[in-house]
């Protein structure tokens, strides 16, 4: 047998290159975390924004999702619920396409081109051939973002892909690609130039070698955005893209913009295309685009041709035209005339506004799916009522943060939607209405105050901050306003706002000055100069937008982006610019410092995504660039640990994307977390090397990670798939070269909360999405070197006295393993009878340290967990330790019960099966003996037909269902149920007496047997009863389910 | 950790292949059944019975917990044992019939089974696993390639089963024994994906058999893990165990 090539090696490589003050270099990869698994908490209660969408007609719908940077999803119940099916794969779509040949064959385009500041990236087409199950990635990797696909209904191997390309910079993979073999080549069949790309493409569904192209020239620079330009224009071809002609013709002379295509599918001669031009406008051609007409320019048709370049006619009628935009209008006559669909051109009602994608049935017109910024809609009437899609968790963070409640609560901003509170468990799971809004608009940063955590500092676009009442709801405006002699203040479209760790109401804010206040937001102190480049250049933001001008903040820049107080130092503030620039005070604001000048390589310009200084020293910190915005989605992060005088690089090999921020551990120093546009990363030797976490966490933007201080928590706020949690981070501290040398070893775990019992949950529905809890149980946590595939592995658990209590099968994989031990009992024995009794599982066991053993093969390894109260338990430690004791008195108590009812039934059938080898007085007394047992197990237990529904109940029932009460509620049980234990007690024992009673002459029966040949009566005895016991306390919810587990697995 | 026998002759195997890549989904299929004691012996098996425990849920609701006994027959019967609250379900097939008694809202009759159930226990009563014979068995398999899953590296075989189920079977690329399988099944006309961690393999009369199995059903954690304790082959096991009983009218009454 070999060692495995890839297998964990601890390399001690202090080399020149990669050095790293004080940690080896680890090797790692994405299994080194083994089982470990984050859990998605959503919320889809506001969803996000969605790119494309398309449709299968059919009952019920087939309903495939893009989402602007959540991935796709897709729903085979006609929007019920939805499943993500791509999350291997990158996050930002672009366009989906059935092919409509074949409904399991989807294209899908990666690369969002609703091209607002925050769009992620996208990397080539892909296609699956079974439904999503699986995605083969068919090239064009390089033009960043597609608009559209469309596929040949006459040849599924013909497709043309409208690549827009690059945002940021220029690129020559942009146009229309064309694949006549699947996808296995592709040929550019209509290019402009570097900087003009395919915003829309439409096809004849009769002719599919008729083909309408828009070509538009776009760019986005980190301040400035420009939409239009001379190679902007709508072509046509009528040979399946060999030769392509500009169409003009009553459309608008001079520079165009955005453009976008439709053809309407009942009569095809008929086109139509709104144009971003000087006056933008909706024109409509009735002769295959040879001629136009100007038909509207009403608002919604001309607002923000980037963000809003959608028209879809009605499959079934030429002349209805729908305008998804910041509204949804549509027009009965050909274009002529728009109207709201919402009862008001604008609607804030059902459906959020902003509006990029929409399907309307061919078979059923009345039916329609939209996608707006907040989720997908669907309607089926028309578009005059709509039903929110709830099982979307698309929510697109910018920033996450948490309180120090139990559980604790997140906080954080999105894009389009607001900023809101949620917890991080909560009984049933986390559901939508758990979540609470705080904050309109763009949210981005959100605080609880950590002295008061009813006070909630928010924000939305441009430096609108205000301060929250949770209790209230009401809202005060604290922003800090330009000053007399002042310049006028600056702020980005994502306004830093930074708590002190050290002083509690302290604040900072980000202008291009540093803001401080110590009263809550309520005064504001400015404690530096501008600590910009103050670029005039890079001031352009009134201008920003080309064609049509869009100054909405989002492209405000040379301002401040980040703020870092050391939680060591209070005197030591960091602070980073979106022009390039890392400041330093190391007195509280009175001096500044720019540290920026000693990075290493760092290309002047580059935005500054976070600063974080470290837990551990107050001159180290860390920074992370983000020069993606022009066009370098490198991975950039530094160190310094002299105040900025000095930096290193450690973006060490394993991580992809450019940088949102990284945090080291507040434990231990060597582990590092990275959020990139590509995941989550982690190093475990101060950034040597990385790797991603890929365990439930699909390959997502994550923009903001914060690491909970007594959970233990790493809280992930993903652009695209809402919020994830990374459970207790204790065993990933531990991870050092010397365990991962070994061949198993045990790993840490926090303290494990016995959560209360109570907590109502009601009846759910699919179509919402509810957030996973975190196991309720006590984690306990091993490395293994390899998988386990021969021999045991398990692990048992031990009392104080060194009793075992339980024995639970272990993980079995390579890197991190996590078994959860439900902190109980085994289920109650139970005698049997005709139902299932509301006890199903075993009472907890007390608080306190627990030892078990890893045992695997012949190894054997010693560890603790320590059990603790829920910190809300609002019960006295006598009251707990009481109620612990009655229910197990009760759980014994059914133990003696079942012993008791199982040695009736053995008589019972050893009596009866004598009787019936006997004749006369013996038959009858050996008969009678097996009837008045019979007698006595039918008060023991409901026996025979009857059920759940009988109303019937004996002993095991009622005091199952007391045992069920007790177990139920953590704090001392009542004084009547205790009274009714006590009763149920002693009329056990008077079961016990009835039957010694009736079995009082068995010697003289068993001498009578003998005589006859036949075998005595043998009672059960407590031993053999308890062996028979042993490993076989059952018990289950539903014992279809199980069984049908049971053949599926074996 | 001491190395089962069989599992030295797979490597062996290995070796005498060449390089891993090169191998053939027939060579695959050969070390597997090599490294699990042999096609020869496999086929010699007559009946088995199986007993172990079933947790599910996870967390809290992994206090769940009922033993089980599972008993084959060759060539198709099966039958299926499990204790809740002292009541003991069955499930069993005979060859042609597949019934169940499940007492646990109160009915102790029999049942015939529900098409697509019978259709997984007829397939679950070939307990030697698809591989063996599976050419005779009417299934086909196809190596679609090696893949790391979840850190282990292995073979990537694709069943196609007799009856069109399909099934994914993971192999260990250096043990060649399965450690995961993905099976996608029908279910009350629904598909359903089951994902199954295998381990904790055991040699029981020199052949070896997996005594753990974490399921879950449509992705994520598992929701249940069968944990078997013990495994006797060539039990005595009288065709009338895997028969659907008789209605109760028809049992004698019991004594007056």
């Amino acid at each position: 047998m070999t060692t495995r090539k890839n297998a964990l090696l601890v390399v001690a490589l202090i080399g020149a290159g990669f050095g790293i003050a004080g940690a080896a270099e680890v090797e790692i990869d994405s299994a080194t975390f083994g089982g470990l698994r984050a859990r998605s908490i959503g919320p889809a209660v506001m969803s996000g924004r969605i790119s494309a969408i398309d449709a299968v007609a059919g009952d019920p719908l087939t309903i495939w999702v893009g989402a602007a940077s959540g991935g796709v999803w897709k729903s085979e119940n006609a929007g019920t619920t939805f499943e993500p099916v791509f999350d291997d794969h990158a996050q930002s779509i672009g366009a989906i396409r059935v092919d409509p040949s074949n409904p399991d064959t989807v294209w899908v385009g990666t690369g969002e081109t609703w091209v607002r500041n925050s769009v992620s990236i996208g990397d080539g087409v892909y296609r699956t051939t079974d439904g999503g199950d699986t995605w083969q990635h068919l090239g064009l990797e390089a033009t960043e973002r597609i608009a559209k696909i469309e596929v040949d209904p006459e040849d599924p191997d013909t497709v043309y892909v409208c690549a827009t390309g690059r945002l940021w910079s220029a690129s020559p993979e942009r146009g229309v690609y064309k694949t006549t073999d699947g996808g296995a080549t592709w040929e550019l069949i209509l290019s402009i130039d570097e900087d003009t790309g395919c915003a829309d493409l439409d096809m004849d569904p009769q002719e599919p070698h008729i083909l309408y192209a828009a070509m538009w020239q776009f760019r986005r620079e980190p301040d400035f955005f420009t939409s239009g330009g001379p190679g902007s224009g709508l072509y046509r071809t009528t040979d399946g893209g060999a030769s392509w002609t500009e169409l003009g013709n009553g459309l608008p002379e001079g520079d165009k913009g955005r453009i976008a295509v439709a053809v309407a599918p009942s009569r095809p001669a008929v086109v139509y295309a709104t144009v971003e031009a000087a006056e933008t406008a909706l024109y409509r051609s009735d002769d295959l685009g040879a001629s136009w007409v100007r038909t509207d320019d009403s608002s919604n048709i001309q607002m923000r041709p980037f963000y809003f370049s959608e028209l879809v006619v009605d499959p079934t009628d030429h002349r209805r035209v729908y305008k998804p935009g910041l509204t949804l209008t549509v027009s009965t006559d050909g274009g002529e005339s728009f109207s709201g669909l919402f009862g008001a051109s604008f609607s804030m009602g059902a459906v959020h506004p902003d509006h990029h994608a929409l399907w309307v049935n061919p078979d059923n017109p009345h039916q329609l799916i939209l996608g707006t910024d907040g989720g997908v809609s669907i309607s089926e009437d028309r578009a005059t009522t709509w039903r929110f899609v709830r099982s979307l968790p698309v929510a697109q963070f910018y920033h996450v943060s948490h309180d120090l409640e139990w559980p604790y609560n997140v906080y954080g901003g999105l894009q389009d939607n607001g900023s809101w509170k949620g917890p991080s468990r909560s009984p049933g799971g986390i559901s939508g209405g758990d979540w609470r809004v705080v904050g309109d608009g763009d949210g981005f940063w959100a605080f609880a105050d950590p002295a008061d955590p009813s006070t909630v500092y928010v924000e939305y676009q441009g430096g609108q901050l205000s301060r929250f009442d949770v209790t209230t709801g009401e809202s005060k405006s604290i922003k800090p306003f330009t000053r007399e002699g002042e310049e006028e203040l600056r702020f980005n479209w994502n306004t830093p706002i930074h708590l002190s760790p050290t002083r509690p109401g302290t604040l900072y804010y980000g202008s291009q000055v540093l803001h401080r206040s110590t009263d809550r937001g309520d005064s504001w102190t400015t404690i530096s100069p501008d600590l910009t480049t103050d670029d005039p250049a890079r001031q352009r933001q009134a201008s920003s937008g080309g064609l049509t001008v869009d100054n909405t903040t989002a492209e405000n820049n040379a301002t401040i982006y980040a703020i870092g107080e050391s939680p060591l130092d209070p005197q030591v503030v960091w602070v980073g610019t979106d022009d390039g620039l890392v400041q330093v005070t190391r007195d509280g604001g009175a001096t500044w410092r720019r540290a920026s000048d000693a990075i290493p390589g760092l290309a002047p310009g580059s935005w500054v995504s976070s600063v974080t200084p470290s837990p551990h020293a107050a001159a180290t910190a860390f920074v992370t660039i983000d020069d993606h915005r022009r066009g370098d989605m490198a991975p950039y992060i530094f160190r310094t640990d002299d105040h900025g005088e000095s930096w290193r690089s450690i973006a060490g090999p394993g991580i992809d994307g450019y940088v949102w921020t990284v945090k080291q551990d507040p434990v231990n120093p060597d582990l590092l977390f990275a959020g990139t546009e590509l995941g989550l990363y982690l190093s475990l030797d101060g950034g040597g090397r990385w790797a991603r976490f890929t365990e439930n966490l699909p390959k997502v933007a994550v923009h903001d990670l914060a690491i909970h201080p007594t959970e233990h928590d790493l809280i992930i706020a993903t652009h695209g798939r809402g919020i994830y949690i990374l459970d207790d981070l204790t065993a990933i501290r531990a991870l050092t070269p010397e365990i991962m040398a070994a061949k198993a070893a045990l790993l840490p775990s926090r303290p494990s909360p016995q959560v209360l019992s109570g907590g109502l949950s009601w009846f759910g529905s699919d179509d919402e999405f509810v957030g996973a809890n975190p196991d309720e149980a006590a984690s306990i946590n091993y490395w293994l070197a390899r998988r386990h595939l021969f021999g045991d592995l398990k692990i048992e658990i031990y009392d104080a006295d060194g009793d075992l209590l339980t024995t639970l099968p272990g993980k079995k994989r390579r890197g991190i393993n996590r078994v959860g031990w439900p902190m109980r009992l085994k289920p109650p024995t139970m005698p049997p009878a005709n139902a299932l009794v509301m006890a199903f599982v075993g009472p907890r066991v007390p608080e306190g340290s627990y030892t078990y053993r890893l045992i695997r093969g012949d190894e054997v390894l010693e560890g603790t967990v320590e059990l603790v109260a829920d910190p809300r338990n609002p019960h006295p430690r006598e009251d707990r330790l009481a109620q612990q004791t009655t229910a197990l008195e009760a759980y014994e108590l059914l133990g003696e019960l079942t012993f008791l009812a199982d040695g009736v039934t053995e008589l019972r059938d050893q009596a009866r099966d004598r009787a019936a080898k006997l004749d006369g007085r013996d038959r009858e007394r050996l008969a009678g003996l097996g009837d008045d047992l019979e007698a006595v197990h039918g008060t023991l237990v409901v026996a025979g037909e009857g059920g759940l529904m009988s109303g019937r109940g004996e002993l095991r029932e009622k005091l199952g269902a007391l045992y069920g009460e007790i177990t139920g509620y953590d704090g001392r049980p009542s004084e009547s149920q205790i009274e009714r234990l006590a009763g149920f007690t002693a009329e056990i024992e008077a079961k016990r007496a009835e039957v010694a009673g009736l079995t009082a002459g068995l010697e003289e029966l068993n001498r009578m047997l003998a005589k006859r040949g036949l075998a005595p009566l043998a009672p059960l005895s407590r031993e053999a009863w308890q062996a028979r016991q042993e490993g076989a306390a059952g018990t289950a919810d539903e014992g279809g389910r199980v069984a049908w587990g049971l053949l599926l697995g074996l | 950790m001491r190395m089962p026998k069989a599992v030295m002759l797979g490597c062996g195997l290995m070796l005498l292949a060449g390089s891993a890549g090169a191998m053939t989904v027939d060579e695959i299929i050969a070390a597997n059944l090599e490294a699990k004691g042999g096609a020869a012996a496999w086929r010699e098996l007559a009946s088995a019975r199986m007993t172990g425990v079933m947790r599910m849920g996870g967390g809290a609701a992994g206090a769940l917990e009922m033993p089980f006994t599972v008993e084959f027959k060759q060539p198709d019967k099966v039958r299926l044992e499990f204790t809740m609250q002292g009541m003991t379900g069955v499930q069993a097939f005979d060859g042609t019939t597949g019934w169940a008694i499940m007492p646990f809202l109160g009915k102790t009759e029999a049942e015939e089974m529900a098409e697509d159930q019978v259709k997984q226990l007829k397939n679950q009563a070939d307990f030697k696993g698809v591989l063996l014979d599976h050419q005779a068995k009417g299934h086909t398999v196809e190596l679609v390639g090696t893949e790391e899953v979840d850190g282990t590296p292995a073979y990537k075989l694709k069943v196609t089963r007799a009856d069109g189920d399909v099934d994914i079977l993971y192999l260990d690329e250096e043990y060649f024994v399965e450690f995961k399988t993905e099976l996608t099944r029908e279910v009350q006309g629904q598909e359903m994906t089951v994902t199954t961690v295998i381990g904790d393999y055991k040699e029981v009369d020199g052949l070896l058999f997996p005594h753990s199995m974490e399921m879950a059903f449509g992705g994520g954690e598992a929701q249940q893990v069968i944990t078997i304790s013990s495994i006797e082959l060539g039990v005595e096991l009288p065709d009338e165990r895997f028969a659907m009983p008789a209605k109760p009218e028809a049992e004698a009454p019991a004594a007056e």
